[in-house]
């Protein structure tokens, strides 16, 4: 770590001198996940496919391919980080797997 | 990571141990995040309680660490959707070095704060950032440049006790 982080860290680290409450009395466990109806699911994952396949069709203007699957993979990468729901994670972690590997290919 | 087995397993006490032993992390985590004692100790009683909740599904890809940093994360943003909640008191006044780090981070945006905690306060790696954040590790990279960025802003505008400890 160069002397700047080091006086970051030396800051952040002050941190660990807050005093922390008691431990409060803990209900019986929820899930960490929230349950979403089926049908909300079959649709956010239909228009996950609809948009895949509108950027397929939508003539785009000529552009270098690399950029354009770096563009995708960045969009995807920022959706993921909005999204709590699990599945919906793991769909977009899969998109995003694909796209990587198609940047790899175009390059 | 005995712990979190004894969870799966549904032994006697192991809720009790596994919320005792993270507690303090998670809540100064929280603490970090919210930058409020209240609302830090809420979001750590949530995050512990879907963290047993959800201890079934943990399978060892990642440490323990960032599996809960991850729920914990979630947890947060949830929150920040809700509609805003009451105001709440104050708690007693923490340290000096307390409030400067949490003055210090309210200068970053969230997913820089975040990147910034865990890599100088919770020691985690890159690779162990982005697995809890669900994000390349090339955006964990970015998250900090920009972070050390504004903070070295920051730490060049005031008159600087931290820079008079320094070289004293």
């Amino acid at each position: 770590m160069n002397p700047e982080e080091r006086k970051i860290g030396r800051i952040l680290v002050g941190l660990r001198q807050a005093s922390v409450p008691p431990l409060p009395a803990l209900a019986a466990a929820v899930a960490d996940r929230s349950p979403v109806p089926v049908g909300r699911m079959l649709a956010a994952a239909g228009m996950l496919l609809a948009l895949v396949g509108l950027l397929y069709l939508v003539p785009g203007r000529a552009e270098d391919p690399a950029r354009a699957i770096a563009g995708r993979l960045d969009s995807a990468e920022a959706r993921l980080s909005l999204v709590d729901h699990e599945e919906l994670r793991t769909l977009l972690r899969r998109e995003i797997e694909l796209l990587r590997i198609e940047l790899d290919l175009a390059r | 990571m005995a712990d979190l087995e004894a969870l799966k397993r549904q032994e006697p006490g192991a809720r009790e141990r596994f919320a005792a032993a993270w507690w303090p992390r998670v809540y100064r985590m929280a603490l970090a995040l919210t930058g409020h004692e209240a609302d830090a100790e809420d979001l750590a009683q949530e995050t512990l309680m879907a963290a047993m909740g959800a201890a079934e599904h943990f399978r060892g890809e990642a440490s323990e660490a960032t599996w809960l940093y991850a729920i914990l994360l979630r947890r947060h943003r949830s929150r920040l959707r809700r509609p805003s909640l009451p105001i709440r008191r104050p708690g007693p006044p923490q340290d000096r070095a307390v409030q400067d780090a949490l003055s210090f981070l309210s200068r970053l945006p969230a997913a820089q704060k975040i990147a910034a905690v865990l890599f100088y306060l919770e020691e985690m790696s890159v690779k162990e950032i982005a697995r809890a954040m669900g994000v390349p590790r090339a955006t964990i990279r970015w998250r900090l440049f920009r972070a050390r960025r504004v903070l070295r802003r920051t730490l060049e505008s005031r008159s600087d006790p931290w820079t008079t400890k320094e070289t004293s």
